[in-house]
C-alpha cells in the first residue's frame, strides 16, 4: 500500500511588507515528486532554506500545495474533511521544541497527543512510561516543561510523538541539541519502531552520519529533489553532494580519502569497525 | 593574560527551594585572550546556564567572575559595556530576533553600540555577505528557516565586534557546508583579531578540529578542563560525563587495539588521515 504520494508539488510563500501587502513570492518547493512506502525509513538532507521543513509541513496539511497534490494513505491534504484523520496518521516533531510543547508538566505534555487519539488512561500511563524510559528521561516525568534545557525539551517532544504510535513519524532535526549518546539512544528507538511495527520514518537532519539509520536518502536543493538513493550509494557521490551543500559524514569521508591513497576500502564504510578493516 | 576568570560560582534556578540542586556547583576556570574554548556535556549538565553568567545576564549565587581582572559584580562595574564586549548567540536564536526585516535586526545592535545609521547599515550588509545571507536582508526574520534564523542571529552579534564571542550550540541547525564555513569564519576572527571564542557543542570531532581548550561539565560541576586530545581520549572523564567519544578517538583506540602505534596528539582530520596512511 502506498503511504505517501507527492505529485508535482509546488509551494509559494507570499513575502509581505510592513503594511501586509504582498511584495513578492518565494518558491520553497519547486516541483517535487516523491512516493514513500509503508515501513520505509527516509532521511531528508539539504542546505538551509532548501525546503525540508516546508515539505514536512505539507505532509500533515500545515502547509497546502500552491500546485500539485500530497496524498497520505489515500487522503488528499487539500480535502479539509480529512485534515484531522491525516494528523492522526502522522506524528510530527518540529525543529524548535518550544513550538511543540503545550503542557506545563512533562507527563501532561506527552499525554496531550494521545488524548486526541482517544486512548484510555491506563494505556496512556504505560506508554508515557515506555516513551520516557526509551529516551532515558524517566526522572523528568513530573518536571515543569518550561524549566528544561534545550536537549531535554527535544527529548520530551519526541517522547510525545513516540507515545502516539502514529503510522508515520516525521522528525525535523530531532537531535540537533542532544549529545551523541542521546542521539544514538533516540535513533535506535526510532529504528526499532520502524523495524518491529513497520512505522514509516521521515528524518530531517544536518547530522549527516545519521543517514546510516535510513534505507533511503533524499537530497533537496532549491525546492527540488536532486538525489534519491541508498546511504551506501549516496556517499560515493561526494561532489554531487557538495553541490547540494552536503559534506560526507566523518567515516565515509575518511574512508574515501584513504581509498584515494590506495587503501583497500570502498569509501562507503559507516562504522569504525568497517573502516579499520583495511588494517590487517 | 586571562580575559575571563570564573571563581567558585554557584547558581540555582529556585533560590527559595532548599532541596533543589545547584545548576552550577562551584565552577572555576580561566580563559586567556585568543583562546578557542569548547564547553561540552550532556543535556542538562549546565552549559547554557554557565554561559549566561559570562556576560552578567545571570548573577551567581556565590563566587565571582573577573573580566580583564575586574570583578563584574563590583558596584562600579559597567555591565552594559560588558554586553557589547561579550557577544552571545543563544541556543534558540529566534528569541533574539524582533525587527521587521533582517537588515533592521542586524543594524540595531550596531547602532546601539554607537555607529551612525549609515555606518551601521553598511556594516550590517557586509556581515550578511560574510555569512552568505545577503539575499535575505529585506525579509522578515520570523518567516525564515531554522538555519537562516541562526545565521541572522550570528550577524547581529558579529556586527558589534565583541572581544569575546560566545555561542550556545551554534552548529545546531546549520547545514554541513554552512557549519564548516561558520567555524572557518570564527577561526579567522580568532587568528586575525585575537577574538576569544567560547562555544557549546555536541559535535566532538569539531572540538578536536578547532578548540584549544575544553571544559567538560556534568551535573553542574566541572569534570575536567584541558586540551582536546587529552580530554577526549580520557575514558574516565568521558564515562563520568556520560559522553560518547568522537569518531577520531574511537578510530585511535581501534588502531591501538590492532597493535599499531599512533600519535595521540594528532587527531585532527588531516593529521589522523596522515597517520592512517603511514601506519607501520
Ligand atoms: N511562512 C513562510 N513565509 C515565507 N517564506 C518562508 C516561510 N517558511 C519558509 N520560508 C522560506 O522557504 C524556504 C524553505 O524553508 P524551509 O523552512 O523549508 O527550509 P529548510 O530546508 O527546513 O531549512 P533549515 O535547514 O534551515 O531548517 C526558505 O528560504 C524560507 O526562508
Ligand atoms: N529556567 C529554568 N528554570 C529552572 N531550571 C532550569 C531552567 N533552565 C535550565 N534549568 C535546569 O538547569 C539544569 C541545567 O540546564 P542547562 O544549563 O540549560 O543545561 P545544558 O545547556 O547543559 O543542556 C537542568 O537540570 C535544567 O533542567
Ligand atoms: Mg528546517
Ligand atoms: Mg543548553
Amino acid at each position: 500500500m502506498q503511504n505517501i504520494e507527492i505529485k508535482n508539488l509546488i509551494v509559494n510563500f507570499d513575502i509581505l511588507n510592513s503594511e501586509n501587502n504582498v511584495v513578492s513570492k518565494k518558491r520553497a518547493i519547486d516541483g517535487v515528486n516523491l512516493s514513500i512506502n509503508e515501513g520505509e525509513f527516509v532521511c531528508i538532507l539539504g542546505r538551509n532554506g532548501s525546503g525540508k521543513s516546508t515539505l514536512a509541513k505539507c505532509l500533515n496539511a500545515l502547509v497546502l500545495p500552491s500546485e500539485g497534490d500530497v496524498i497520505i494513505n489515500g487522503m488528499n491534504t487539500k480535502d479539509e474533511t480529512k485534515t484531522l484523520d491525516i494528523r492522526k496518521n502522522i506524528g510530527m516533531a518540529f525543529q524548535n521544541p518550544d513550538n511543540q510543547i503545550v503542557a506545563s508538566i512533562v507527563e501532561e505534555d506527552i499525554a496531550f497527543g494521545m488524548e486526541n487519539l482517544c486512548i484510555d488512561s491506563e494505556t496512556m500511563d504505560k506508554r508515557i512510561d515506555e516513551a520516557l524510559d526509551s529516551l532515558g528521561i524517566k526522572e523528568l516525568r513530573f518536571s515543569v516543561t518550561s524549566k528544561l534545557s534545550g536537549g531535554q525539551k527535544q527529548k520530551v517532544s519526541i517522547a510525545g510523538i513516540l507515545a502516539m504510535k502514529s503510522k508515520i513519524i516525521v522528525l525535523d532535526e530531532p537531535t540537533s541539541m542532544i549529545d551523541k549518546n542521546g542521539r544514538k539512544d533516540l535513533l535506535d528507538r526510532v529504528k526499532k519502531l520502524n523495524k518491529e511495527d513497520n512505522i514509516t520514518i521521515i528524518l530531517i537532519s544536518h547530522y549527516i552520519d545519521e543517514i546510516s539509520y535510513a534505507d533511503r536518502v533524499v537530497v533537496l536543493d532549491k525546492g527540488k529533489i536532486v538525489m534519491d538513493n541508498t546511504p551506501r550509494e549516496i556517499v560515493l557521490h561526494k561532489s554531487e553532494l557538495e553541490n547540494a551543500g552536503i559534506t560526507l559524514p566523518y567515516i565515509p569521508n575518511l574512508a574515501t580519502r584513504l581509498k584515494e591513497h590506495g587503501k583497500n576500502l570502498k569509501g562507503n564504510e559507516f562504522t569504525v569497525g568497517e573502516l579499520c578493516q583495511f588494517l590487517k | 593574560m586571562s580575559i575571563l576568570e570564573v571563581k567558585n560560582i554557584k547558581y540555582k534556578y529556585n533560590k527559595f527551594d532548599e532541596s533543589s540542586k545547584y545548576a552550577l556547583d562551584d565552577i572555576s576556570f580561566s580563559i586567556d585572550e585568543k583562546d578557542f574554548v569548547a564547553i561540552i556535556g550532556e543535556s542538562g549538565s549546565g552549559k547554557s546556564t554557565l554561559i549566561s553568567h559570562l556576560n552578567g545576564l545571570y548573577k551567581a549565587y556565590s563566587g565571582e567572575i573577573l573580566f580583564k581582572g575586574v570583578n563584574i559584580y563590583s558596584n562600579d562595574f559597567n555591565l552594559t559595556d560588558l554586553r557589547f564586549k561579550c557577544g552571545i548567540v543563544f541556543q534558540y536564536p529566534e528569541y533574539q530576533l524582533f525587527s521587521e526585516t533582517v537588515i533592521d535586526d542586524v543594524a540595531f545592535g550596531a547602532m546601539k553600540k554607537g555607529l551612525s545609521k549609515d555606518e551601521a547599515y553598511k556594516k550590517s550588509v557586509e556581515v550578511l555577505k560574510l555569512l552568505g545571507i545577503e539575499h535575505l536582508k529585506d525579509e522578515a526574520p520570523f518567516n525564515l528557516s531554522g538555519g537562516e534564523k541562526r545565521k541572522v542571529a550570528f550577524a547581529g552579534v558579529f556586527v558589534m565586534d565583541p572581544d569575546i564571542l560566545i555561542f550556545d550550540e551554534p552548529d545546531a541547525g546549520l547545514d554541513p557546508v554552512s557549519k564548516d564555513q561558520f567555524y572557518e569564519l570564527i577561526k579567522s576572527l580568532n587568528n586575525k583579531f585575537g577574538t576569544t571564542i567560547i562555544y557549546i557543542t555536541h559535535n566532538l570531532d569539531d572540538v578536536i578540529e578547532y578548540a584549544n581548550k575544553v571544559i567538560v561539565l556534568n551535573e553542574g560541576k566541572i569534570v575536567k578542563t584541558g586540551k582536546p586530545f587529552e580530554i577526549l581520549t580520557d575514558k574516565e572523564v568521558m564515562t563520568k560525563a556520560n559522553l560518547e567519544m568522537p569518531y577520531a578517538v574511537s578510530i585511535y583506540y581501534e588502531v591501538l587495539k590492532k597493535g599499531y602505534e599512533i600519535d595521540k596528539t594528532k587527531l585532527k582530520f588531516d593529521e589522523l588521515l596522515n597517520s592512517l596512511i603511514n601506519l607501520k
